[in-house]
């Protein structure tokens, strides 16, 4: 095929990958194909398999089918080494440095060119000649907790590049990155292209990919939906293409039925940092109102989860407020909040969810352990009591265990799920549940958990509480909430109801795109019917 | 994970166990024991003696009356040091400083003894009872310090407790040297002391280091009609108590709740710093009840023997053994007495050093430690198809 | 003449006794750097004491002795390796125990041995065989600088490795990968480094290295064979010294010297009166640094000043 082209060869081509993870299928028949010096985009959303694909290509994980060409010829990758070996390299989301060593140590780690007794000396040079080459600046000598995301992210990618890599794969990488990094790193990325490196840039943001991409090719569900150039399209269609229209509703939503006019919930100009010291919840500001759920869409990484942590006190904001019912939370314990009604299903269910080698009684009556009447007084425990209370949380909720003294950590994920949910809702008379806020909360549950979970958050909301729902999954904010706001790089873009929420501009807004302007978020208000 | 046997059709399996039946950990612990017990024959062929006689030795004394008294006598203060750790290992604080929290038990339990001997007296019934308070106190409060470390600013407790250990052994050292405040030969003590030890017909040894000796009235006695000592009985309260707490009460589910993750507990509203606070209190407060014991009912009085003894790292394993069970911490003790009794006595019939049984202890505890892992994971030896 | 003797007695005294401390603490050092906490220290240096002297005695040669020493407190690290690195378990508990094992069967050993097996014939080769200071004619004499050239062979091999090990670790590529390995296995691993390779040899080594020390001790310094602890200690304060020299293998070589002049130091002050009481509270200095040394380095904040390999005591599995 390739003799007959005068082109060059491409640099990668992915012919058929078809990629199978137990329950479902991650990649389905797909080619992806990345020609010599271009930059292409890989665009989807979480779960489209973008990540999966790359990880083929650079042999962590193998596929099931098809075949790889690097350069035209035909090659097996069983592991990293491999890829490297072929030029392959990857610039991971997640950095896998040393933070307290140099950036010479940690670019030349495993390396061993440089010699048995190190010689940094040499090494920094070729350091500065790469860094020069690409145009961008770093210290050789500067430890890594010293350097910005930017920096530290130039680190990996030298790391890259000290190795030959020709093909480099980007994960997400303006993430991490200051509006004025993200333009630095695409400059470097371009004098790469000029001189004849092919990168791979995994996004999920609309603008990025349109403006530093040769071709686009975008994944929904595992399948390739498309391959452009950013001329032939709009961020519309870019949207279109990533989210699909099919939107199933298998669940009837009636309208609202508690029609309250203050929130129980009300952020303002909340900033919240995430675990890296970055800022991940922008200046961002909305209303809960009970008897309503509340859906925050986006890309996962887009800040959610720190936003929800917040408010369940599990976060210390910067900067702004949370006020529940009237009173200023901001930065109270987990235990304030829970006491004023908040229910959380965290995102992280066996970690933070249930203690999963305590026994499902012991789980179930956690957070309420302090109250009467499982609490008898202040030292002691009324066993009688939780047996009663315990039996009734899980028939209310359909937790199905051998035995309530089995290890939580026995339960299938849904039966989890249902027990944190059995735990979180339960009411006692000091306590009545008035807000949930669930994070993810069907992700990873088989067809039957997910409908029970979603039923159940209708029910909760039928009965007049508040539901801040975070999920991934678009089909299903579409199918529960009354109000949606989407959220991208930490700042909500727009905040719309039910019906009238555009497939469309959703999209748009999860990738950055649009943003609807203050004075529309503040007129968003719950309808009645 | 599988490993293949070269050369044969069959391969170990290696996998997780989804479920630990409660039985697994005992069996587990039994037979590391067991293990114990018999590779340390292989010891005891290495020095040259046979180890069937090693064992019918043990075995009548642990028949003969006296001697299981003896072996309770010595169990006793590893009891309390192993009850202690029952509270704080369940909370995964790993409290190594059961030895020092035992030595201030002891050196505070001394205190109203020093002042008997140097003239300041006190109604006698007052003596025992306030040495078990006294030795509660001093032993939580030296039990607090790696608390509030921990939980301050994460401060690693198993490397401050250890710290801790060495530094209370050398107050004692201070305290006993000759020369030393508490010293037998201190000449505060002349009058009182020496007039006493004159009645019995004995005689201060020079250079010895060592506290006067604890008088009769401030030891504790003996069970009437048995050879055993009434510490058993604080002991067996003090298992039931610490049974309660640990399974009925806020307290001990708190604890639980914290050992398994602690994440979780700040999630769900625990406050770890007042709970390891408390936790601690009571743990050092019991290894220190230890050293109370030790000095009333086992050494009757404070030397630097107390610590070379070993009762605190003892708790620890006795405690492992047990699975933090406190009525077990009982019965496993009193094995460790045993051991201990029959090392001394085979060390006088059969001049082998008494710290065979410190080795022993450390054989059986790294058996423990790595029969840990079948707690954990099961393998088999499966036929390879093909 | 007499005060400018007893000084340089003093230097070679602390220098002697420092030895015992630093070969331990450079051992510990090179363990700790891969990530592994090894606790079992007293024990092993136990057991090398006793290994190292009767070998030493039945071949009437000190080296095999220190041969045989270090092989056998290697081979017993094999399984605190074992469980830390495969087993993933506790390293604490794991290392106590070993601690607990090294101190019972080494010292049973040494008595059994020393009752049995050892005559008056074999009581009288030790002379021949432990280590001497050297003595050179006139320059030993010379204050404090003298005292340096006067030292037992061991003290210059230990202070030579204290340098080697220094090197290695900071200069060179096995090093580097050591140090990452402790630091964030997960990149190293990612870097094509064996991780599980890298702790195994580096608790070996150091191991072996406890077992080294104690012979040394022996031989070097108290050549006592008793059915009784011998090492006193010391094997905590090489634990409590690898945090004092913050990992760093030159600073352990200022720390054990300095913690050799002070037992020096205790040992001549015993024999005055006036000081005789205050010894035990000074012996307890160290230990109550350490512990202030420890809350400061856990401080958040500084952490990343000071050198506590990351990955300290905690398992890596390839999740």
């Amino acid at each position: 095929m390739f003799l007959l082209s005068k082109e060059k060869p491409p640099a990668v081509l992915m012919k058929g990958i078809t990629k199978r993870f137990p329950g479902v299928v991650a990649l389905d028949n797909v080619t992806f194909e990345v020609k010599q010096g271009e930059i292409h985009g890989l665009l989807g959303e979480n779960g489209a398999g973008k990540t999966t694909l790359m990880n083929i290509l650079y042999g962590v994980y193998r596929a099931d089918e098809g075949e790889i060409y690097i350069n035209g010829k035909k090659v097996s990758i069983k592991s990293p080494k491999d890829a490297i070996k072929l030029g392959i390299g990857m610039v991971p989301q997640h950095f896998k440095l040393v933070m307290a060593h140099s950036v010479v140590e940690n670019v030349i780690l495993g390396l061993k060119e440089f010699g048995l007794v190190l010689n940094l000396k040499e090494a920094s040079k070729k350091i500065k000649e790469l860094a020069e080459r690409y145009g961008f600046r770093i210290d050789p000598k500067a430890k890594i907790w010293q350097l910005s995301m930017g920096e530290r992210q130039y680190v990996e990618l030298l790391k890259a590049l000290i190795r030959n890599a020709n093909i480099l794969i980007l994960d997400e990488p303006t993430t991490v990155l200051t509006p004025q990094e993200t333009r630095e790193l695409f400059k470097t990325l371009k004098r790469m292209k000029e001189e004849g490196k092919s990168i791979i840039f995994i996004t999920h943001k609309l603008e990025e990919a349109l403006t530093v991409c040769d071709r686009i090719t975008v994944l929904r569900r595992g399948h390739v939906i498309g391959t452009v150039t950013p001329q032939e399209v709009t961020e519309a269609d870019l949207a279109k293409m990533m989210v699909g229209r099919e939107v199933l509703f298998r669940i009837k939503r009636e309208p609202r039925k508690v029609i309250v006019e203050t929130p129980i919930l009300k952020v303002e100009n909340l900033n919240v940092l995430s675990d890296k010291g970055v800022l991940a919840v922008k200046n961002v500001s909305f209303e809960v109102f009970p008897g309503e759920i509340f859906g925050i869409a986006g890309i996962a990484g887009s800040g959610q989860e720190e936003l929800a942590e917040a408010i369940a006190g599990l976060r210390k904001p910067l900067s702004g407020k949370i006020i529940i019912e009237g009173q200023d939370v901001t930065g109270a314990p987990p235990k304030k909040i829970f006491e004023l009604g908040v229910a959380y299903i965290p995102e992280d269910r066996i970690g933070v969810g249930i203690l999963p080698n305590l026994t499902v009684w012991e789980n179930i009556i956690l957070r309420h352990h302090r109250y009467a009447p499982i609490a008898k007084n202040r030292f002691l425990l009324n066993f009688k009591s939780i047996y009663d209370f315990v039996n009734k949380r899980i028939k209310e909720l359909n937790v199905m265990t051998s035995s309530i003294f089995a290890p939580a950590r026995t339960l299938s994920g849904g039966n989890i799920q249902r027990l944190i949910l059995a735990r979180e809702l339960a009411e006692n008379p000091q306590r009545k549940t008035k807000l949930i806020v669930a994070v993810y909360p069907t992700r990873g549950l088989d067809v039957g958990a997910t409908e029970y979970v979603r039923k159940v958050l209708l029910q909760q909301r039928d009965k007049g509480v508040a539901v801040l729902l975070i999920s991934e999954d678009l089909e299903e904010i579409l199918m529960l909430s009354d109000r949606i706001a989407v959220i991208h790089n930490g700042e909500i873009m727009g905040i719309v109801s039910a019906e009238e929420a555009n497939v469309e501009e959703i999209g748009l807004m999860m990738g950055g795109a649009l943003r609807k302007t203050p004075q529309k978020v503040q007129e968003e208000k719950p309808k009645s019917s | 994970m599988a490993f293949r046997i070269p050369g044969t059709r069959y391969a170990i399996k290696v996998e997780k166990r989804l479920f630990v039946r409660r039985e697994i950990p005992a069996i587990v612990s039994m037979v590391s024991a067991i293990a114990g017990i018999l590779l340390g024959g292989l010891i005891f062929i290495a020095v040259g003696i046979s180890p069937v006689e090693v064992y019918s030795r043990i075995a009548r004394i642990a028949t003969s009356p006296t001697a299981l008294m003896g072996a309770i006598e010595i169990a006793l203060p590893i009891m309390f040091t192993s009850m202690a750790l029952v509270l704080p290992f369940r909370m995964a604080f790993y409290n190594i400083g059961g030895e020092g929290q035992f030595e201030l038990g002891a050196i505070a339990a001394m205190i109203p003894i020093i002042l008997y001997w140097s003239g300041v007296d006190m109604p006698i019934p007052l003596y025992l009872p306030i040495m078990f308070l006294l030795a509660f106190i001093a032993g939580g409060l030296w039990g607090l310090l790696p608390a509030f470390l921990r939980a301050k600013w994460k401060v690693n407790e198993i490397l401050v407790t250890l710290m801790m250990n060495t530094i209370s052994l050398q107050i004692i050292w201070w305290l006993t040297t000759p020369g030393g405040p508490w010293n037998e030969a201190n000449p505060v003590f002349r009058e009182r002391y020496l007039a006493y030890l004159k009645e019995l017909g004995v005689h201060l040894i020079p250079g010895f280091k060592g506290t006067p000796v604890v008088p009769e009235f401030a030891r504790l006695p003996r069970i009437p009609g048995t050879l055993v000592n009434v510490g058993i009985i604080i002991a067996i309260v003090i298992a039931i108590i610490l049974y309660f707490v640990s399974t009925k009460t806020l307290l001990g589910y708190e604890v639980r709740v914290v050992g398994d993750s602690e994440r979780g507990a700040t999630y769900a509203g625990i406050n770890y710093l007042k709970l390891v606070l408390i936790v601690m209190f009571i743990s050092g407060g019991l290894a220190g009840l230890g050293g109370f014991i030790g000095i009333t009912a086992y050494l009757p009085k404070l030397s630097p023997e107390i610590g070379i003894a070993g009762y605190g790292y003892a708790g620890i394993i006795v405690a492992w053994l047990a699975r933090l069970n406190p009525i077990a911490c009982l019965l496993v003790s009193f094995f460790f007495g045993i051991l201990t009794k029959s090392a001394d006595l085979l060390q006088q019939e059969l001049r082998i050093s008494r710290f065979i049984a410190v080795g022993f202890e450390g054989l059986i505890f790294i058996l423990l430690v790595l029969g840990d892992f079948f707690v954990h994971y099961r393998v088999r030896i499966i036929k390879l198809r093909r | 003449m007499v005060e400018l003797t007893m000084i340089n007695q003093f230097l070679i005294g602390a220098l002697t006794v420092g030895t015992i401390y630093l070969i331990a603490t450079l051992g510990e050092i090179l363990a700790e750097r891969s990530g592994v906490v090894n606790l079992g220290l007293e024990g092993l240096m136990e057991v090398g004491a006793t290994v190292g002297i009767i070998v030493a005695i039945f071949t009437e040669n000190p080296w095999l002795g220190f041969i045989t020493a270090f092989a056998t407190a290697a081979a017993l690290s094999v399984i605190h390796a074992f469980a830390c690195v495969t087993l993933k378990l506790n390293q604490f508990a794991s290392g106590l125990a070993l601690y607990i094992f090294g101190l019972g069967i080494g010292i049973t050993f040494r008595g059994y041995v020393r009752d049995v097996m050892l005559g008056p014939k074999e009581l009288m080769k030790i002379p021949k065989i432990r280590l001497y200071p050297i003595k050179i004619p006139v320059i030993s004499d010379i204050p404090i600088i003298g005292a340096l050239f006067s030292l037992n062979i061991m003290a210059y091999v230990a202070f030579a490795l204290g340098i080697l090990l220094w090197f290695i670790l900071f200069r060179t590529r096995i090093g580097l990968n050591i140090r990452s390995v402790g630091e964030n296995p997960a990149a190293a691993d990612a870097a094509g480094i064996n991780v599980f390779r890298v702790r195994y040899l580096a608790v070996i080594i150091g191991g072996g290295m406890a077992g080294l020390a104690g012979a040394y001790l022996m031989l070097g310094h108290t050549p006592q064979i008793m059915g009784a602890p011998i090492i006193l200690g010391r094997g905590w304060i090489a634990i409590a010294l690898v945090i004092f020299s913050f990992w760093n293998p030159l600073r352990a070589l200022l720390g054990a010297y300095l913690f050799g002049g002070l037992e020096i130091a205790y040992f001549w002050l015993q024999g005055m009166e006036m000081f005789r009481g205050v010894i035990p509270l000074l012996k307890a200095v160290p230990h109550a640094s350490a512990i202030i040394l420890l809350t400061i380095m856990s401080i958040e904040a500084l952490r990343r000043r000071i050198g506590a390999p990351e990955a300290l005591g905690r398992p890596y599995s390839r999740e």
